[in-house]
């Protein structure tokens, strides 16, 4: 009967108990493997270091502080999303994910902020309801290590340059809700990162400003390498427990998994409304396990970046990718791996190979072939695109995703258009042969 | 089915800014009649009737079409996509996306679902009925 009670009112919140829970989690893992003191002053350490690309919290602090600022994000990112009583659907688990795994290298409690009033601004200034900006101002705080940078490049005192770092975050967030809305137009929705995409094109004109007056920001390279058992087995258990608990909703039925695996992918594609929260949460399992064994296979790092980008895979499994169209994808990372410069544990290409999710789509649509070219032109832009600005769009293989769709998707459509015209015209010749 | 009080607009917020979101939100509907126009295409449809109301900041799209019988089974997807799916997050990173698929494409019709805020679907033998409210903003 208690158990029949529970049940009841877990129905249709099974995310926001699996996002609560993947928040407490992160807590109780921080306080397990580091001390209150630790983690205070590894929290220090976090909010006033440099986050550009690429700052590993793991080797900056240690992995009890980092996941303590990850649960900490996350939980900011949780309560907003229930404050504002959003419906929880894939769109929400690929974006409290993505934060998830980004607060493992680049975001803090402090540095999201200014970004957020800045979308909240927006909202009130158009006489809009927070609700609908939300998601572009949560995934646009990847442009947070932009806030953090200006306190250190600009050339006044700290004061000021807190000032000017506020407002720099606060304009981010107004801009990138109209800017995100035009983006994904760009990109025909084939890039499942379209925020990051639009703050990568944002951060490319601020570093530019800056440079013009001299005000330059360099690439950093904290990055804990090896493999820690622990890691890998608390990964591959976390997973394998949304899988279950998404069995466990589906009242034990495999089946519905084939359906998710039949929706091409492209945005707007959220499986959570489409075959609901169990196959969701069952694909979403699928997906960590299968990027954590990559990983493991390459003879990669679970490094703080690392298990970000399989968090970001994890999440927007369930906001267009599976395994289907996936898999591709992934292949043509590895693949241009064989023939290029770049090995498959470059750190560069691990994350390419984990952040190629974003692509899925394009093998869902246009078939394998074009999900392995996808994934081959994304290991060979992604390692371009940093520099464009200076590393402090987080969302770097977002903004180089979104290239990489803009270039491959007419291409593909228009080949597409002539094959079906030409397979066409040859159904209709054996037709009228067939009456003859 | 229908949320109540969503979107009401700021009554501070007013000139030329207000004008520039109307038309975003008039495009919107646009966006909503090319979106479905095409999902009618895809099952067959050889008479298309839309129809818009406007009342103010409410709009009302009606459509009439007829469908060939070979693709009854994917009328489903209009009840499954289209009814109890608003939701407010989603339109403003995603309304140009709508229209611009292929014909039948679910996750575009999903998109059209999430943009308004009440759906009616009939489907008969041989015609197919529907209506979409949705409250402008501005």
């Amino acid at each position: 009967m208690e158990k029949e009670k529970w049940h009841e009112k877990a129905t249709g919140k099974e995310l926001e108990i699996f996002s609560i829970f993947s928040v407490v989690l992160m807590f109780v893992l921080a306080f397990v493997l580091e001390t209150p003191r630790g983690i205070w002053e590894g929290m220090i350490e976090i909010v006033i270091s440099r986050d550009a690309l690429i700052t590993d919290y793991f080797e900056l602090t240690s992995y009890g502080a980092a996941f303590f600022n990850a649960a900490m994000v996350t939980g900011i990112a949780v309560l907003i999303l229930m404050v504002l009583k959003m419906k929880f659907t894939g769109i929400t688990m690929s974006v409290i994910f993505i934060i998830a795994g980004y607060s493992l290298w680049g975001k803090n409690p402090v540095n999201i902020l200014p970004i957020l009033i800045g979308t909240f601004l927006y909202a009130k200034s158009h006489g809009a309801s927070v609700k609908r900006y939300i998601y572009t101002g949560l995934f646009g705080t990847c442009l947070a290590p932009f806030v953090t940078e200006v306190v250190y490049i600009l050339p006044f005192s700290t004061g000021v340059n807190l000032l000017f770092a506020i407002g720099a975050g606060i304009l981010i967030g107004y801009i990138l809700p109209p800017l995100s809305m035009h983006t994904a137009s760009m990109h025909m929705g084939y890039n499942l990162y379209n925020v990051g995409f639009a703050a990568g094109v944002l951060a490319f004109v601020l570093v530019c400003v800056m440079e013009a007056f001299g005000i330059e920001s360099n690439a950093v390279f904290i990055w804990k390498a090896g493999r820690n058992p622990i890691m890998v087995i608390g990964l591959y258990i976390y997973f394998f427990l949304a899988f279950l608990y998404g069995l466990f909703i589906n009242k034990g039925r495999l089946g519905r998994l084939r359906k998710v695996m039949k929706h091409p992918g492209r945005a707007v594609a959220d499986f959570v409304l489409m075959d609901g929260s169990g196959t969701t949460l069952m694909n979403m399992g699928l997906m960590g396990i299968v990027c954590v064994t990559y990983i493991q296979l390459v003879k990669g790092d679970f490094s703080g970046p690392v298990v970000g980008a399989i968090f970001t895979a994890f999440g927007f499994a369930a906001f267009g990718a599976h395994l289907k169209n996936y898999l591709p994808v992934l292949l043509g990372v590895f693949l241009s791996t064989l023939i290029t410069r770049y090995g498959a544990d470059t750190p560069g290409i691990q994350l390419a190979a984990c952040f190629a999710v974003g692509l899925a789509p394009i093998a869902g649509q246009f078939g394998i072939i074009a999900g392995v070219l996808a994934g081959m032109l994304h290991t060979a832009i992604v390692m371009c695109t940093s520099e464009m600005y200076g590393g402090l769009n987080l969302y770097n293989n977002g903004f180089s995703a979104g290239w990489v769709a803009i270039i491959l998707v007419p291409s593909l459509e228009s080949f597409m258009v002539r094959y079906s015209i030409r397979k066409d015209k040859i159904k209709k010749m054996k037709e009228q042969k067939s009456l003859e | 089915m229908r949320k109540e009080n969503v979107r009401m607009p700021n009554e501070l917020s007013l000139g030329a800014l207000m004008g520039a979101i109307m038309i975003h939100e008039e495009k919107k509907v646009t966006k909503i009649v090319e979106e479905l126009t095409l999902f009618f295409f895809s099952v067959g449809a050889s008479s298309i009737e839309s129809r818009i109301e406007r009342d103010h900041e409410n709009v009302v799209i009606s459509f009439c079409s007829d469908y060939h019988i070979d693709y009854k089974e994917h009328l489903h997807s209009l009840n499954d996509y289209l009814v109890d799916q608003t939701n407010d997050g989603v339109e403003d990173i995603y309304w140009e996306l709508a229209g611009s698929g292929d014909p039948g494409e679910t996750s575009q019709l999903l998109l059209v679902g999430m943009m308004v805020d009440k759906a009616e679907v009939n489907i008969d033998d041989k015609l197919i009925k529907l209506k979409l409210y949705k409250k402008l903003l501005g």
